[in-house]
């Protein structure tokens, strides 16, 4: 097992010049928005293969934009069947390639099996399929081109949709601030199926061939490998199509999306940024985070940094560049909001809303864990807030925006708390 | 040179599988079709077959699996029932729609809620627009006759259409009866080899599967559908010809029982036409011209054979083992009042649900429907309703030593 | 942009399969465009990142060495000026109108 890890780990994506003198395998001609990320991970992709490749794409749309009949920009075998079964679609591919081979009715010869699936169709609907790809090892390489919403539907939320994104499912309103959750950590739920190669990359410069370089490790790997796949989507984001490629590497400097990989069940970063950049400059350049910038959603970017800083610190404990902290267990996406959360962070607004005491309008002087509200931000003690889903909502938002009773305790502080405004 | 053996339907299922030999098979265990890919998993296990097995995590990736098996250029079969059946139903029409020639046992039962494990053709009957040749055995025997069969119908160059072969289940799945199996070599031969026209694995000649198809061509790739089912009947008459002529037992779109001098029939799939030939016997002797016809097929519907079998006759019944809420009457009643929608003079025609649920259907209960043909043969009028329910409890009854209702 | 007249259901093959691979790149999205890129190979020092980020494949390269924009697919969306090196910044994204005006209607 060790020899393989390091065998993996020595594979290197030769250059681009190199990769230049490979045939495109991905027509023009597709229709693709322009300045899409999609077209542009699957070029690399193919690039990088070597063995001939067969593609399973699922319902996407790289699938609708790259056949529109009776056209086909794919000059690889290719089979779209639908969206959630990708990956079950693929295990006949590559049993039948088997079987077939046994009998003598093809000849002997590796081909790459990869599928191409939006995070829809990977961290959603598509994700048991997958799961029970993985778990009966088949060899292919499955690719979550991550888009972060349902972006052929026509941008709605999906469980890679970060925190504070506005979909047109979870439209940023007077209320509420786009999505109230935090995505779903695919990869870590990918690597816990114990498959030899997962990775997480993106469309950057720096590092030029992070991609291709996965993508080479992954067609190695005796078994399923798996790369989720960082794709800007211009049209979802609200940002300029030249953009694309700045997006990417500003969520790689802000250490939004990492890039690391897991060989063998061994974490390793293969990018750290020289400086860590703040997130809100990833943020300031989307659209569909603009409401984020009025001063009363503000301190949702708080928690976003917050919520980045930690997902950072655990993978740096993870890949054993940084002393394990509180990372014994493993490491959650820590919801800003969740009830359990041992060190929540205390968000400036938050403080500031309570003149730096950091009290509970109910009064307790000292609540040992506080909540900041996902409207208003204000503190609020465990026993007063609302907690609908794992977030928090102070009691006052509760009452004015759900019509939830106030807690008892509230009750008589509510006058003074008023009073104060 | 041939075997009798004893074997339920499923295990008559698996064997027939065993000598086809598959190169890939995909499936996920529901009853009561389970038995099959059990026994078919214990041949891959013991060696005695060489086909990749995929223990998928769900029916929708069973057939998920098959699809990208059949795509791939390999020979593909599956089994399930009920809710598997239903699960699947998206991706069936991938799989028609491919022109990929999937086989699939069905082994039918009830569908939820309530759940129900027992035999009905719910399930199937869900899946009849599904664009899946849909053939249904009376028993054992013809399960694995018409597996055998239901290979070369699919891979035949003029179909490229999935076959599902249907038989009831629990009363065919898991009865064993003793049936004649063929030696390997002969099956095999039978069946021959598939030559998939342009197979996912031919990386010499990429080919796109699957492309999104816009209004300026859905149409005609659909048109290429119904000829490719407008094909299948002659087909299956003429595979069901070259089998009977090899071993003997034939095999067409239908089946008629006693119906050349017939007055009135039953018109109904599966298993239940055991019981209804039974009593067609006993009724025969007392001097009623009753008769049976046994569809083989419901898709394609054999139509115009129907109905030139049953012009001549006065009034016929139809034994619907599934419900279409909602429409005049079951399934099977409905296509076949149309196919008889041509003929100048039409027998009467009255429609029996029946045996929902795994519900035995008992020998009274066919000869009350008889009785009731018998009297519209006669052409007394009556105010009973077209469709009714045949095996219902109207009201309470004593609990029967013989296990019906 | 379609060719020819669109085949009968007979004349298709079977189960909407395209068996021309690659064929889309007789389907031109260049007129998508409302800017184009112009490369100026005096400057270009073919690190190829234009290449790499193009979505379209519509960069033209041969040899490792880049030669121009396929402007029959290229949709104008400039990443591959974006990509350009700073220091090098080969490549305009120059208006469409002005591009025609100018009589560059091929590079």
């Amino acid at each position: 097992m060790a020899a393989q890890k390091a065998t993996i780990a020595a594979i290197r994506s030769p250059s681009v010049k190199e990769l230049s003198l490979h045939p495109d395998l991905l027509s023009g001609g597709h229709r693709l928005c322009a300045g899409c990320a999609e077209s542009i991970i699957v070029r690399q992709v193919l690039l990088a293969a070597q063995a001939p490749v067969v593609v399973i794409n699922a319902t996407s749309c790289l699938e609708v934009a790259t056949t529109i009949y009776p056209y086909t920009a794919w000059r690889v075998p290719w089979l779209h069947s639908l969206f959630e079964n990708a990956a079950a679609t693929v295990s006949g591919v590559e049993a039948a390639w088997r079987a077939l081979q046994r009998r003598g009715k093809i000849p002997e010869e590796r081909i790459a099996f990869i599928v191409f699936a939006g995070d829809g169709g990977t961290y959603d609907i598509g994700l048991q399929s997958l799961s029970g790809a993985l778990e009966r090892g088949h060899r292919f390489l499955y690719v979550c081109l991550n888009n972060e919403a349902y972006m052929n539907t026509g941008i709605q939320r999906s469980s890679a949709t970060p925190l504070g994104a506005h979909t047109t499912t979870t439209p940023a309103g007077e209320v509420i601030p786009g999505k109230l959750q935090w995505r779903k950590d695919l990869t870590g739920i990918i690597a816990a199926h114990r498959i030899p190669y997962v990775a997480q990359t993106a469309l950057t410069p720096q590092p030029l061939t992070d991609l291709t370089t996965k993508v080479r490790r992954a067609l190695e790997a005796d078994g399923p490998s798996f790369l989720n796949v960082y794709s800007p989507c211009n049209r979802g984001w609200r940002f300029e199509p030249a953009d694309t490629i700045r997006i990417s590497q500003l969520a790689v400097e802000t250490c939004y999306w990492p890039l690391f990989e897991v060989v063998e069940g061994e974490w390793r970063l293969t990018y750290t940024p020289r400086e860590k950049k703040p997130v809100a400059q990833w943020l300031e350049a989307q659209g569909r985070f603009r409401h984020l910038l009025k001063p009363e959603h503000r301190h949702v970017m708080d928690e976003i940094q917050v919520w980045v800083d930690r997902e950072w610190e655990s993978l740096l404990a993870r890949t054993g560049r940084a002393a394990a902290k509180r990372d014994e267990a493993p490491p959650r996406p820590a919801p800003g909001h969740r009830p359990e959360r041992a060190e929540p962070p205390q968000t400036a607004r938050a403080a500031q809303g309570e003149g730096g005491a950091a009290r509970c309008p109910c009064g307790a002087s000292s609540p040992g864990v506080q909540w900041g509200c996902l409207f208003c931000g204000r503190v609020c003690c465990p026993r007063c807030a609302y907690s609908p889903e794992g977030l928090t909502v102070c009691a006052r938002c509760a009452r004015d925006l759900f019509g939830i009773a106030e807690p008892p305790a509230l009750a008589s502080a509510e006058r003074r708390w008023i009073s104060r405004e | 040179m041939t075997r009798v053996v004893a074997l339920t339907g499923n295990q008559a299922a698996a064997e027939a599988m065993r000598q086809i030999r598959p190169e890939v098979c995909a499936a996920y265990p529901i009853t009561p079709s389970t038995q099959v890919m059990e026994t078919f998993a214990q041949f891959v296990a013991d060696g005695r077959v060489d086909t990749e097995l995929i223990p998928v995590e769900s029916e929708h990736s069973a057939m998920s699996a098959c699809v990208g098996a059949a795509a791939a250029g390999a020979r593909v079969m599956t089994a399930t029932s009920s809710q598997g059946l239903a699960l699947m139903h998206e991706v069936l029409y991938v799989a028609s729609g491919l022109r990929l020639p999937v086989v699939m046992a069905v082994a039918t039962r009830a569908l939820s809620a309530p759940i129900n494990i027992h035999g009905d053709h719910s399930d199937a009957m869900g899946s009849r627009d599904a664009g899946w040749i849909q053939l249904y055995a009376e028993d054992a025997q013809e399960v694995y006759d018409t597996l055998l069969q239901a290979v070369r119908i699919a891979e035949h160059p003029q179909v490229l259409l999935p076959v599902m072969v249907c038989f009831d289940g629990f009363t065919t799945s898991h009865t064993i009866e003793r049936l004649v199996i063929l030696e390997d070599a002969e099956a095999r031969a039978f069946v021959g080899e598939y030559q998939p026209a342009h197979p996912l694995l031919d990386l010499k000649r990429p080919v796109t599967y699957g492309p999104l198809v816009l209004p300026d061509y859905y149409t005609e790739i659909k048109r290429q559908q119904r000829e490719a089912m407008d094909h299948a009947p002659g087909v299956i008459r003429e595979v069901g010809k070259a089998f009977g002529e090899r071993f003997g037992r034939f095999y067409g779109l239908l089946e008629a029982f006693h119906l050349q001098d017939a007055e009135v029939a039953l018109l109904l799939m599966g298993s239940a036409a055991g019981t209804v030939k039974g009593v067609v016997e006993g009724l025969r002797q007392e001097g009623i011209k009753a008769g049976v016809l046994r569809l083989r097929a419901f898709r394609p519907i054999p139509a115009r054979e129907v109905a030139a079998a049953l012009a001549p006759l006065k009034a016929v019944a139809v034994l619907d083992r599934a419900d279409s809420v909602g429409s005049p009457g079951g399934p099977l009643f409905t296509d076949l009042r149309a196919a008889l929608g041509e003929l100048p003079v039409r027998p009467r025609m009255v429609d029996y649900v029946y045996g929902l649920g795994g519900r035995d259907l008992l020998p009274e209960d066919v000869r009350r429907v008889y009785s009731r043909l018998v009297r519209l043969a006669a052409g007394e009028g009556e105010d009973e309703a077209v469709c009714q329910y045949l095996t219902v409890r109207e009201a309470p009854r004593p609990l029967s030593p013989v296990g019906g209702a | 942009m379609s060719e020819g007249a669109k085949r009968g259901w007979r004349d298709l093959p079977a189960g909407a399969l395209i068996l021309e691979a690659g064929n889309a790149e007789r389907y031109f999205t260049g007129d998508w465009r409302t800017q184009r890129p112009v490369i100026d190979l005096q400057k270009c020092t073919h690190c190829m990142l234009c290449w790499f980020f193009c979505p379209d494949s519509a960069i033209r390269v041969s040899q490792a060495k880049v030669e121009g924009v396929d402007l029959d697919h290229c949709k104008g969306c400039g990443i591959c000026a974006a990509v350009c090196p700073v220091k090098i910044r080969a490549i305009s994204m120059v208006e469409e109108t002005q591009a025609l005006r100018a009589g560059k209607d091929r590079e």
